[in-house]
């Protein structure tokens, strides 16, 4: 299992925290450091809102230990707020900007899945992939969902997604489960304590 | 004409988040899509707004839009001949 977690203060890969926000840098800079440290060249990042920057940072992240490159891994994520940053741009350009011009490049991301085909364009992934909304990330029953996709199947791995963003937050959690590993050992206490260790870590 | 075309310049940057560019980098005969800078059809859109916005030119044929953001060079031509903005 491989696990990244950014939210606004910490970007942290399989427990260890690889950097903290101590600036507290908004979160559009914040996010601009963590492309830098990853040495990446995807100007299309730079066009991304908030929701698919963050996913992108975390899935490159997870990338840089295992490739996802043309791999048949599907992506299974959820959130709470699904595209609420992107929406609220939107009918801002709408309704309140005096000129109330639409903009293309805002309007793309009112949909949060557009983050997972952020993630499938860049690593031409032709793999299936769904988005749920919950409430939270108990909510979500992540043991079914993974027997769902690994059984019957030739799948190998498959990544999981809690992204959400809303008009405060970062709190990104990308995990890469390998079939062994589900097979062998699963129980959704670790997925849980991944999730939730960014709380206790310290560098 | 060649103050528009660094206005030009100037606008693309910062409309489309091209934040490692500058005016500078971008040479006026530079393909805008494809190999040159690699802008896509959302990227295209967006320019389609910014003429109507900026210089009041509404596009009736979408498909118009290959030939006038081919570069800097042809979007200023065509800026020059049909701006209503003054």
């Amino acid at each position: 299992m491989i696990n990244c977690r950014i939210t606004n203060s910490k970007w942290i890969f399989n427990g260890n925290t690889l950097l903290e926000n101590v600036d507290h840098l908004p979160r559009s800079l914040w996010l601009k450091e963590i492309y830098k440290q990853l040495s990446l060249n995807y100007p299309k990042f730079y066009k991304m809102d908030l929701l698919s920057k963050s996913t992108f940072l975390a899935v490159e992240t997870v990338h840089q230990s295992k490739s996802l490159y043309q791999e048949n891994i599907p992506l299974i994520f959820a959130n709470s707020s699904g595209s609420y940053t992107a929406d609220e741009q939107h009918a801002k350009n709408l309704y309140q900007d005096e000129d109330k011009q639409v903009s293309p490049a805002t309007f793309v991301y009112t949909l949060p899945n557009i983050a997972m085909g952020e993630l499938s364009i860049r690593h031409q992934l032709h793999s299936k992939n769904v988005f749920f909304i919950f409430d939270s990330f108990d909510e979500i029953n992540w043991e079914e969902i993974l027997k769902i996709n690994f059984q019957n199947s030739d799948v190998n791995n498959i990544l999981l997604g809690w992204t959400e963003v809303d008009t405060e937050n970062l709190d990104i959690w990308i995990s890469l489960i390998p079939k062994d590993w589900w097979m062998n050992s699963f129980s959704d206490i670790p997925l849980k304590e991944t999730y939730y260790n960014v709380y206790k870590l310290k560098k | 004409m060649s103050e528009l075309k660094e206005e030009l310049k100037a606008r693309i940057i910062t409309q489309l988040n091209l934040e490692d560019i500058t005016a500078e980098d971008l040479q006026d005969d530079t393909p805008l899509f494809g190999e040159g800078l690699g802008l896509d059809s959302i990227d295209a859109l967006e320019l389609i707004v910014m003429l109507d916005k900026s210089y009041g030119i509404k596009l009736a044929d979408p498909k118009e839009g290959r030939k006038i953001f081919e570069s800097i060079n042809t979007m200023a031509e065509y800026i020059e001949k049909n701006r209503k903005d003054s």
